[in-house]
């Protein structure tokens, strides 16, 4: 029966009064005012140990008996079509087991870019196998390649895509009630076509109304994920059953896939186990080729198989963050409302179309928003989800918007601009923060004054993560007092695993040191994928939920036997209580030991939906200080604030881990990743970790992570996850940083010695005049 | 990694005989020739190890001046007294290179013969007039990391960070081969300057150095006169951690010396070290001050032919230009 | 071991040469072990040629000297991970780039990727197994733990390396000598700045 409460939600000094109707069997969230014993604690993380003596086995370290190695023979070429497969020579060489070819697999001969999988060798020795895979006789039609976005744009340009895809396309607006199999629907896109002309009439005429228009042009690079394990798995067959040790981010996805068709794996039974995964940020939600690679390979050889990717196969292969380009105009008026903007973004997801968004429409109060996103095919490879993805390229984009519009009415503060334009009601409290953290009113060197010159630099997020359904926790209770926690799912470096054992060791009243983990099996209960930010959010109200339940059996076990009031019982401080908080005189042991089974079992599902709420979005400020060299024009961030929200707090230590990792490749994106391909042949030239540039410990700013513990309501421990959102707003503070230290923006990420030089040097030169106001994006 | 077979010479003479062609390539630190046997574009079926050679591993006195072992590791190199008393504008540099475990493995031998990292020559399937094909493809594709000076043929940048410093001190090259005996049997000694051991593409763009077939890298010799008066180095790379340099400014200035005396040597915006002559001729003439910067910022630039990605590098060196000066002139150091 | 080795043409003789070489180590440098002549070579001067298939190998690593059988070419880090079974040092970038497969040797951090494992014969190879069990963390690693300087765990060991010759060689780094110790390890859920509070809180301590 749904039963009615009232909560108190908010944080700091804020709080309000909210009913909520309980869904069935959940339990109330803990209240601004409830002691908590271990929830709150900044506690080491359960793998700690493991991981810093090297005995933590990732999918990279397994050795099952009679392992042996795959590889995958990957396209040089920018653009062919495979026209044959020979894999005769190679089968015969020394130690070869299993071969297969990748028309032959996935039906597909079309090797739209460098690094497009062709065919893969499994040998004894991983030199075998390489020296078999150079032995792999290929027929290929060469095409034409376009590798970057201008390439692909430019008028004449050779097509990407097969068929009648066009390198060009819109995805939103997006024209609906196309059939399927159909390429297009001439009657919906015209009417798509004639609504975009209205809306865009509509906000010209707005941003002609306005006391100020700016419009700038902005670019972003691609990003890899270059996570420090590569994509793939160990896979073996025993008995038609199929095991994974996969590095992955979806336990169960990777089990759906394996027992699918694809790629014929069709695995009667698969297990799949994932105890450590080397790093993910969205790259490892699927199997990929590589896994259905593994799978067959080891099928055919009849024996184990690792195929893990190689770096350049993890860096052209396994996944980006798309670049974009976007042409922006803002109207604001001089009381610093924001009247209208215009958006046109382009970005490349690789050779399909979708994905590639550049997205910040939501973050501030913008008005009327007249918006259109293309979708640009290159012969690159495809985009994966990237830890908030499209939010960091469109934040990018708006921020600096927001920081120039500021400046056109008269040079308004840019956090008191942003305040005027927003009505979050935790970020109002962040900018002060922020503001106060980062030095914001203290004088500097800025403007490009001397030789070395520092700025500062604002800019927002928010996110949406207090999880969903779809997730079970199962809380084992044994005779001798042991406390277990299962779920399949996996912890790719956030920390879930401990957070997990800390609600339910919250709840049983005992401490963290009490509780054991199994994670990373999908032979335990069903858990979710680690994306979106929202792993936590899931799997904690099922934790607790499973852990109350145990509690209530082991309490009603021990009342029965005391002849107590089980209503007048609970556990507190590994001891059973009265309610009034007195000690019954029974440790949780002996409490355990009454059980006349073995162990109190209890699986619990996480509650459907979450409740309405204080705020449906976790809001966020970043700030940035940084020193550009102005003589060589490289740039150093000093520090970064982040002022971040994530519901009520478990664990601060973890969470603040996650804001500082999230902050660390903000600045890299800022500063120094991007993927450089070869116009010649459109191969990718820094697939290595020497010049694809990862912001190093040198580099790396001071970064002063500021949690605010937010009572929202949304679910029994109103948890929301910090993975995507302390990302968002990283690279656009640092760009407004620079501009504020040199005086002139740079519209281009990275921000490297050479694009900071260009700029200052254009400005020395001003040949190029202002457009008029209200022309044309 | 293709699988090869490792000679183990325990001396020059057999080190030199066993490389019979280019295609028989040195070990030392390894970590230059490995990366490339794990790319595919060396692929020798010997490589000779260097290092069970005796008399190679120590930094000495000579009396001239210091010799350095061709197998001292650079980490060694930094933190000896001799070079550091000596010679500080190295211990700068070293200090800037690679990572601390790359310093501990390369060694001062294997850096100034390593190859360029031209991400064009560092993959398969590019042949190019380096790697004994023609053309440069870089010159016409991704270039921001590339030379503006002296980039026609092959537009690779020198890649060692300790060669301009080099360079600058008048090091020398101590290079011996089995070719070569005295009439006692033993090994003869061959010296070459730094400026002439680095190769330009015009003089072979297949080689980056004057070493024949055979010989061998047996230490570097550095003069005891040397411009330690005063002295500055510069550079600028995009990362702290772990990064390339993409200009590099070393002046060596003597405090009433003449024009001859100075040396001003330009690095990683060209294939060899770039000494400046004419730059040097400034600083010789006329007081270290604004002017002075000046007017090296006007001149530096000359001779340059940019390419479509690095332009940059032409502000960038005027502006280390005018750090290294107002270095030399004990204004507070600059990042 | 697989025993290809045996089909190598110096076979026996280049078994005992290393054999020899590994036992020999711990108190003459490999430099100093003399030559040996095998049936390809008719001159006593003629160097030693090894490979390409399978030769003994002995390696003293974290205090146990092992002979293992395997080709000349094999890279310190394969040969850790591959034939010692050793898998706490992990193979990242595979070009020196990453520091995720550092290793000391004789004490100084390297890069095992990048070097040969016959590099390595004669000297203390220490991995992270080496430096700290589960049961006897070292002070660093403790200070790892209490300071969440990890996330994945990938460049951890990695870090654990670099740190402890830190600080050996400096028991009280600077933040910046911290930085500069590190360098050349890269971490890429962004654990720097909890690493450089693990390390000031070691050293604090005292401890290595």
């Amino acid at each position: 029966m749904a039963e009615e409460i009232t909560i108190q939600v908010g944080f700091g000094d804020q709080f309000h009064d909210l009913t909520v109707r309980l869904q069935d069997g959940d339990i109330p969230p803990w209240q601004p005012d409830q002691p908590l014993d271990v929830v709150g604690q900044r506690k080491p993380r359960l793998d700690a140990v493991a991981k810093v003596t090297g005995t933590a086995k990732f999918s990279q370290d397994q050795r099952p008996d009679r392992l042996i190695h795959g590889r995958i023979l990957r396209s040089p070429h920018g653009n062919a079509e495979i026209l044959a497969v020979d894999l005769t020579a190679a089968r015969k060489m020394p130690g070869v087991r299993a071969a297969l070819t990748v028309p032959d697999t996935f039906e597909d001969s079309s090797a739209r870019y460098a690094g497009a999988e062709v065919a893969a060798i499994a040998a004894d020795t991983e030199q075998q196998a390489d020296a078999a895979m150079r032995a792999i006789q290929v027929d290929y039609q060469l095409k034409e390649h376009c590798v970057t976005i201008d390439a692909s744009m430019a008028e004449g340009a050779p097509q990407v895509g097969r068929g009648d895809q066009e390198n060009v396309q819109r995805v939103s607006p997006r024209t609906r009630g196309r059939r399927r199999g159909q390429n297009s629907n001439p009657d919906a896109d015209r009417q798509v076509v004639e609504q975009m002309a209205r809306r865009e009439k509509e906000v010209d005429a707005i941003l002609a109304g306005s006391d100020s228009v700016v419009e700038g042009t902005f670019r972003t690079q691609v990003q890899t994920h270059a996570p420090l394990e590569t994509h793939g798995a160990v896979c073996s067959w025993e008995d038609g059953r199929l095991v994974c040790w996969a590095s992955t981010q979806a336990t169960f996805g990777f089990r759906g896939e394996m027992t699918s068709d694809w790629g014929q794996v069709k695995a009667g039974e698969c297990r799949v186990l994932s105890e450590y995964v080397g790093g993910g940020f969205g790259s490892k939600f699927s199997a990929g080729r590589e896994g259905v690679i593994g799978a067959l390979l080891a099928k055919e050889a009849a024996v184990p198989v690792k195929m893990m990717l190689d770096r350049a196969g993890e860096q052209t292969s396994a996944g980006n963050r798309p670049d974009s380009l976007q042409k922006m105009r803002m109207g604001v008026n001089k009381d610093g409302i924001i009247q209208a903007l215009q958006i046109r973004s382009w970005g490349t997801p690789g050779s399909g179309i979708g994905g590639a968004g550049a997205h910040n429409d939501g973050i501030y109060k913008l008005g009327e928003i007249d918006k259109v996103e293309y979708g640009v095919r290159t012969n690159c490879g495809g985009a994966k989800a990237h830890r908030a993805p499209g939010w960091p390229q469109g934040s990018v984009a708006l921020e600096q918007m927001m920081d120039m519009a500021a400046h056109s009415i008269g040079g308004l503060d840019p956090i008191e601009f942003r305040k005027r334009n927003d009505d979050h009601p935790i970020r109002g409290a962040e900018y002060d923060i922020a503001r106060q953290r980062i030095g914001w009113d203290l004088p500097r060197v800025r403007g490009g004054a001397a030789p070395i010159c520092r700025g500062v630099g604002i800019a927002s997020n928010l996110w949406f993560s207090a999880g969903g359904g779809g997730a079970s926790v199962l809380v084992r209770i044994s005779k001798d007092g042991a406390v277990e926690v299962r779920n399949g799912a996996q912890d790719i470096g956030t920390g879930t695993r401990t957070v997990m054992a800390m609600v339910a060791a919250e709840e049983l009243g005992i401490t963290l040191e009490m509780v054991s983990t199994r994670i990373g099996d999908t032979n335990d209960p069903q858990g979710p994928m680690s994306g979106g930010s929202t792993t936590i959010g899931t799997l904690t109200p099922a934790a607790r939920l499973a852990a109350h339940h145990a509690k209530k059996e082991l309490l009603a076990v021990v009342a029965e036997r005391k002849g107590w009031d089980p209503a007048d019982l609970d556990l507190r401080k590994a001891k059973v209580i009265r309610n009034d908080g007195s000690d019954t005189g029974l440790s949780f042991k002996d409490a355990c030991s009454l059980m006349d089974d073995d162990a109190i079992e209890v699986l619990k599902a996480r509650p459907r939906r979450n409740y309405a709420g204080f705020s449906d979005t976790n809001a966020g400020v970043q700030a940035a200080e940084v020193e550009v060299d102005m003589e060589t024009g490289v740039v150093r961030v000093k520090k970064m604030v982040a002022v971040a929200d994530a519901g009520k707090l478990i664990n601060p230590m973890t969470a603040e881990s996650q804001v500082r990792g999230g902050v660390i490749q903000g600045v890299s994106f800022a500063l120094h990743e991007r993927r450089i391909m070869d116009r010649h042949k459109g191969r990718m030239l820094n697939d290595d970790l020497e010049n694809y540039k990862i912001l190093g410990s040198v580099d790396c700013p001071e970064i002063d992570v500021v949690l605010i513990d937010v009572y929202n309501g949304k679910s029994n421990t109103q948890v929301m996850g910090l993975g995507e959102p302390p990302i968002v707003a990283t690279a656009a503070a640092v760009a407004n940083a620079v501009a504020d230290a040199i005086g002139v923006r740079v519209f281009e990420l990275p921000i490297t010695p050479r694009r900071v030089l260009e700029a200052i040097a254009l400005q020395e030169t001003p040949v190029v005049q202002p457009k008029k106001k209200g022309a044309r994006l | 990694m293709r699988q090869f077979k490792v000679a183990l010479p325990n001396s020059i003479e057999q080190a030199s005989a066993l490389q019979k062609s280019v295609d028989v390539p040195f070990i030392a630190g390894g970590t230059d020739l490995l990366a490339r046997i794990k790319e595919y574009i060396d692929t020798p079926d010997l490589v000779v190890d260097l290092k069970r050679i005796e008399g190679l591993g120590e930094i000495t006195s000579t009396g001239q001046g210091i010799r350095i072992g061709a197998l001292v590791t650079m980490d060694d190199v930094a933190t000896n007294r001799l070079v550091a008393e000596g010679f500080p504008a190295l211990v700068e540099t070293i200090g800037n290179a690679a990572t601390p475990q790359i310093r501990n493995m390369a060694t001062i031998g294997g850096n100034i013969c390593q190859k360029p990292r031209c991400w064009y020559l560092r993959h398969e399937g590019y042949s190019c007039a380096k790697n004994g094909g023609s053309g440069c493809w870089a010159r016409e594709g991704e270039n921001e990391f590339h030379a503006i000076f002296g980039n026609q043929v092959c537009a690779v940048t020198h890649p060692s960070n300790m060669a301009p410093v080099l360079v600058a001190y008048g090091a020398s090259i101590e290079i011996q081969s089995s070719e070569s005996k005295s009439s006692d049997g033993t090994l003869e000694k061959r010296q070459v300057e730094a400026e002439q051991f680095f190769l330009t593409p015009e003089q072979d763009p297949t080689r980056e150095v004057a070493l024949k077939p055979g010989e061998i890298v047996t230490a570097v010799l550095l003069p005891a006169k040397n411009r330690t008066d005063q002295w500055s180095y510069a550079e600028a790379r995009e990362k702290q951690s772990f990064d390339w340099a993409q200009a590099s400014v070393t002046v060596l200035y003597q405090r009433g010396g003449r024009s001859g005396d100075h040396r001003v040597i330009l690095g990683a915006v060209s294939p060899a070290p770039l000494r400046r002559a004419d730059l040097e001729e400034i600083i010789g003439s006329r007081a270290l001050d604004a002017d002075c910067i000046q007017a090296l910022q006007e001149k530096i630039g000359e001779g340059a032919h940019p390419l479509s990605q690095n332009g940059y590098k032409v502000p960038m060196l005027r502006g280390l230009m005018a750090k290294a000066i107002r270095n030399l002139n004990g204004e507070k150091k600059e990042g | 071991m697989d025993k290809r080795a045996e089909e190598s043409p110096e076979g026996v003789s280049r078994r005992h040469f290393l054999k020899g070489a590994g036992a020999a180590a711990a108190v003459v440098t490999v430099a100093k072990i003399p030559s040996v002549v095998d049936a390809g070579h008719e001159v006593s001067d003629d160097p030693v040629i090894l490979g390409p298939g399978s030769i003994p190998i002995t390696l003293k690593v974290n205090g146990v000297s092992r002979e293992i059988e395997a080709p000349p070419s094999t890279t310190l880090l394969d040969m850790l991970r591959e034939y010692h079974r050793l898998t706490g040092t992990k193979r990242v970038c595979d070009r020196g780039s990453c520091g995720a497969c550092t290793v000391l040797l004789d004490g100084r951090i390297v890069d095992s990727c990048s070097m040969l494992a016959i590099d390595a014969v004669g000297r203390e190879i220490t991995t992270v197994e080496g430096i700290g069990t589960p049961q006897n963390l070292t002070d660093l690693q403790q200070a790892f733990v209490e300071k969440d300087a990890l996330q994945c765990g990938f460049c951890t060991p990695g870090m654990v390396v670099s740190c402890t010759a830190l600080l050996n060689q400096n028991p009280t780094p600077d933040r910046d000598q911290i930085r500069q110790g590190i360098a050349g390890n890269i971490c890429r859920c962004g654990t720097y700045q909890n690493i450089i509070e693990a390390v000031e809180h070691a050293s604090r301590k005292g401890g290595k």
